[in-house]
This record gives C-alpha cells, structure tokens and sequence, in this order.
C-alpha cells in the first residue's frame, strides 16, 4: 500500500508519454483530427486500466463488497466520463474539432466500465476472501494442534500407567526411603505443573522443554532403578533456542517405552541438543534394538503426531528420522535454529 | 500351611510393596521373585508356587504371555496400573487383580480370598484361566512370534520365519530355519490366530508358510505335494485344496 502513491505517479507518466508520442504518430499517419479521436479513446481506457490497477492493489475489505463495488463503479465511470469531456471540449474550444462533444455519445462508450468494474471488483473480492480464509485456518491448525498436543501428552501422562505405577513406586518408598518418597512426590507435582503451565504458547525456550524432560526421566528412573540409565547433554548456546511446546517430551516417552519397558536388561536413554550452523539438533538414543524397533517407533502414534506439528510449525524445513545407532535406535529432529523472543524469555 | 508365593513383576519397586505387603501375612513364603516374562518362565517351573503375583506390562514378554505358557497353574493374582480391557476379563473370568498403587486393605481381601481357594478344591481353575486366554487371544491381531522353552531356554521364532507347522499329540512341532523346535499349542489355536493370508492349513495335521512354497507337484488323479524351498516335501491333503488356492490362487 505504501507503494501506492508512487505507482499511480509512474503509470500516469508513462501514459502522458505514451499519448503524446502516439498523438504524433498519428498526427503523421491520418492527420490531426483522426489522431485527436483515437487519443480520446486511448484517454479513456488510460482510466480503465488506471482504475483496474487501483482495484489490484487495494485491498478490499470482506464486508460491504457489493456497495463498494458500486461506488467505485460510479466513481470511474465519472471519472473517465469527466475527463473525456473535458479533453473533447478543450478540442472543440481551440477549433480542432467542428462540433462540441456529445454526451450520449460518450455515454455509450463508457457504458461497458459498469459490467467490468463490478466483474473485477468480484473477482478480486473473491481471491481476497479465499486468501483471509486460508490464512484464518492455518492460524486455527496451528492452535488446534497444540491443543492436541496438549491433550495428547496429559492423556499419555494422566494415563492410568505413568501416575498409578509412580503412585505404587511412592507406597513403597514411604516405608523404606522417607526422602525418595518425597523427592518422588515433588517431582510428580512439578511434572505435571509444567505441563498445565504451557497453556496455548506455540513456542517455548528450549531450556523449558529440557527441564519438562528431566522431571519425567527422574521419574521413570525412580521407577525401573539401576535397570535404567538416563542423560541429558545440552549446550549452552542451544538452552535458548525456540521449539514448540511440548514437543521433546514424547519423544523420550517413545524412547522409553522402546527399551525399558520392551526390551528386557539393562536401558538406556539419551537425551541431547546442540546447535549445528543455523540448525537445532536434538536426538534421543535408547537401546530398545534396531531393526524391531523401528518398527515399533513409527507405528506410534506419537512420532506421528510429532511430525504433524513440526511440520505446521516450520513446513518442509525440518527432518526428523529414525537412525539405527549401535544396539538401539536414534531419534534425530534438527529444526531452523531461533531464538526467543525477548518478552517470553523474560 | 505355608503359602508360596512368587512375584513377577519388571519394576524393583513394585515387587518391593508386594514383599512388604505380603510381611504383613501369616504363614507365606515368598519362593521366587522374577523381573521379567522370560525370567518367570525359566524361574516357575521349580519353585512350585502356588501363588503367583503377575504384572502384566513387562518387557520382552507380558503377563497374559507368561500365563499363555505356565506349564502349572498357580492361582494367580494379576497386578496392573490399568488396562481396562484386562480389568473386564479379569472380571468375567473371576479371577482376581490388583490395581497399582496396591491398596493394603484390597491386598489382603485378594489373599484371604486365595487361600480360601486353595484350600478348597480348584477343579474349575485351569478352565477359568484357558476362558482367559481365549478371551485376550481374541483382542490380539494374528500372532507374530511363537514362544519356545526348551532346556531352561525360552526364546522366541517369529512366525514369519517358519516353514512349516506339524501337529504332534498334544503339541506342535515348529520347522524353521532347519530346525524343529516342539511347542504346546494346538492346531485349532494355530489355525485361528495365524495371519491367514499366509498360513495356510494343508493338511489336518500341517499349516504351512504360503511364502516358502517353492512349487506344487501334481501327482496322481489331481493330489499335489507342497515343496519348500528348504526341500520339505509336504502332502496336501485333498479337502483343503481350497484353502491353498484362496491363498495362491487356482491351480
């Protein structure tokens, strides 16, 4: 819109040039007074085509289109009526034209601007009205998806087995470790206020979502004990970048139900997140085996879920794959490297 | 009497609360304390339990998996976080669960009720527990790997890797990468929990694996032989012809 006033300029003064340069052409060619009638015809489409161009770059506003339309309608009509008499009058006063302008004449030929002003005044409502509503539901996926995320990691979490079994593991260790019990119970507790605390952000601090991870790994390592080895590696410069919410959480989940809850013997699951050039990587490793498991990864829901939302919130400019790694498997997610904005790290 | 009893169950923690529990209980003796399927089954078979505390979530194999194997039948208290399709057999079959975290009153209501049990007699039980079998066997899609136990081993065959099944008594004898391995299922449980699309029923003592069917030899009056391709020559039985060319097509 900005652009507006200067291209208004431009088109003008390319269309004076281009009259006066013809207007000797024609001049040349079929004499003055068949160069002075063309040059009104080419007056009046100059306004068409002005008009056209202002309808293209303004923005029509949703409501109210069929009466906008009609105003801008009766407006270019005068306009380009006005100004064809006008010049036709100015021919006639300076004696290179016999007779004054006739109005009905120059009615019937402006006539056609009152079907093609409202035809592109639809059309363009139409594609204006198409782009606002995609844009409207793409807003709406993306807030529909992290609800879903949400929802998808309280359920996975409120879950009978998470809660019930860190439940049983807290019985036990009231009567033998008065300490770990508690330690258990905070933990749970802060666990599932991060995970209320989200709310509807799209993106948090990486740090958040390492810190959402270690609750739940502290947990889960409560639970299987000395069976159960967890890491978490994370480079300073990576703490700040910018994920979606929720988005690491499940995939240590996955990890987890992969090995230790699969596969019996010692597990393992390592968390780790380090920037790569402008690219965040972030890989989860767990032994669970390779070939099985990968099998076993995809057909989570999850994962899927996982590449749903990565995908709404980067389009194609993310990977996420599953690597065999040693006797286990490897999730690797490496997303365009962002920070925070100010005012939510704050 | 004494009670012996077992606890099978993957989380350290979790068999913790069943040992402190069960110090609260007269006369019981705790025989056998397993962290996973294959350890029960390896561990059960001597330790004569007849009581048996049995998780069902649990890596490499699960409760109902174990329960699938027992070669006795103790009476089983089945221990869950939750698994509301599990909880509604239990409950159909009565037989008796704990919800985790285990609840002491419930506790001891599950073990007055067990030694009541015991002592009284237990014709009906093995039924009770193949009715439950059956019942989770159904919410299963088609069985993927066969359980073997043999010499204090259990391992595991994925059905894709087998040649071919042969009814034996009472059991199975399993042909696959050249070996035969002897398992306790029945035909008809074969039958109905094999991916049907590539086992095929060719005789009323064999199921064979359509995907290692090398050729078909006709012999006299319309009798074929299935050949594998590790060389076995099977007979095909002529009433199930059928059944083979749903899966091959005509021939």
């Amino acid at each position: 819109m900005r652009r507006l006033p200067a291209l208004a300029v431009l088109f003008a003064a390319t269309y004076a040039a281009g009259v006066v340069l013809l207007l000797i052409l024609f001049d040349w060619q079929y004499g003055l007074l068949g160069a002075l009638h063309i040059n009104s015809a080419l007056i009046r489409s100059g306004f068409w085509c002005a008009a056209l161009a202002l309808l293209l770059l303004m923005r029509v506003p949703p409501r109210h289109w069929l009466l906008d339309a009609a105003l801008f309608t009766l407006l270019t009509i005068a306009a380009a009526f006005a100004g064809e008499y006008a010049y036709m009058h100015f021919l006639f006063a300076k004696g290179w034209l016999q007779e004054p302008p006739l109005l009905a004449a120059l009615i019937s030929v402006e006539a056609p601007l009152a079907v093609l002003m409202p035809a592109a005044m639809a059309g363009r409502y139409l594609a204006v009205a198409a782009r606002e509503r995609t844009r409207a539901l793409r807003v709406h996926e993306l807030e529909s998806r992290l609800a879903e995320a949400r929802l998808e990691l309280l359920r996975s979490q409120l879950q009978p087995h998470f809660l019930f079994n860190a439940l049983n593991s807290v019985a036990t260790l009231i009567r033998h470790d008065a300490a770990g019990a508690e330690a258990m119970l905070a933990r749970l507790g802060r666990f599932y206020a991060i995970a209320a605390a989200t709310e509807a952000r799209q993106f948090v601090a990486l740090r958040e979502e390492v810190g959402f991870v270690r609750e739940y790994l502290a947990i889960e390592q409560i639970r299987f004990g000395a069976r159960l080895r967890c890491e978490i590696e994370v480079d300073d410069a990576a703490s700040d970048a910018a994920v979606p919410a929720l988005i690491l959480q499940p995939l240590a989940e996955n990890a987890i139900k992969h090995s230790v809850a699969r596969v019996p013997g010692p597990a393992s699951v390592v968390v780790r997140a380090r920037c790569d050039g402008a690219r965040l990587v972030l890989t989860v490793d767990d032994n669970g085996g390779a070939a099985a498991g990968t099998s076993a990864h995809s057909d989570g829901v999850g994962l899927a879920n996982t590449r749903r939302r990565l995908a709404h919130a980067y389009g194609s400019d993310f990977a996420l794959e599953l690597q065999s790694a040693g006797s286990g498997t490897r999730l690797r997610v490496a997303l365009p490297l962002r920070t925070m904005p100010e005012k939510a790290v704050a | 009497m004494t009670l012996r009893c077992a606890i099978v169950d993957d989380e350290p923690l979790a068999r913790q609360r069943i040992r402190d529990l069960l110090a609260g209980e007269r006369n019981v003796e705790i025989v056998a304390e397993c962290e996973d399927g294959i350890a029960a089954l390896q561990t059960l078979p001597s330790a004569a339990a007849d009581l048996l505390f049995l998780d069902i979530q649990m890596p490499g194999l699960d409760g109902f998996e174990v329960l699938r194997e027992l070669d006795s039948e103790p009476v089983i208290i089945f221990t869950t976080a939750f698994d509301s399709y599990a909880l509604r057999a239990f409950e159909a079959h009565a037989i008796d669960y704990l919800l985790k975290p285990i609840d002491e009153e419930r506790f001891r209501a599950a073990m007055a009720r067990a030694r009541r049990f015991l002592e009284g007699t237990r014709e009906e039980w093995p039924a009770r527990l193949q009715a439950l079998v059956e019942r989770l066997d159904r919410r299963q899609e088609s069985l993927r790997r066969i359980v073997v136990k043999s010499a204090g081993r259990v391992f595991f065959i994925d059905t894709c890797e087998v040649d071919y099944f042969e009814a034996a008594g009472n059991y199975v004898r399993v042909h696959a990468g050249g070996e035969t391995h002897l398992v306790r299922l029945t035909m008809q449980t074969l039958d109905a929990r094999l991916d049907g699309r590539v086992f095929v029923r060719i005789h009323r003592s064999i199921i064979v694996n359509s995907a290692r069917i090398a050729e078909l030899q006709a012999r006299t009056r319309g009798d074929y032989d299935v050949v594998l391709r590790s060389g076995a020559r099977l007979e095909l039985q002529r009433s199930y012809r059928p059944r083979l060319q749903a899966v091959l097509g005509d021939f």
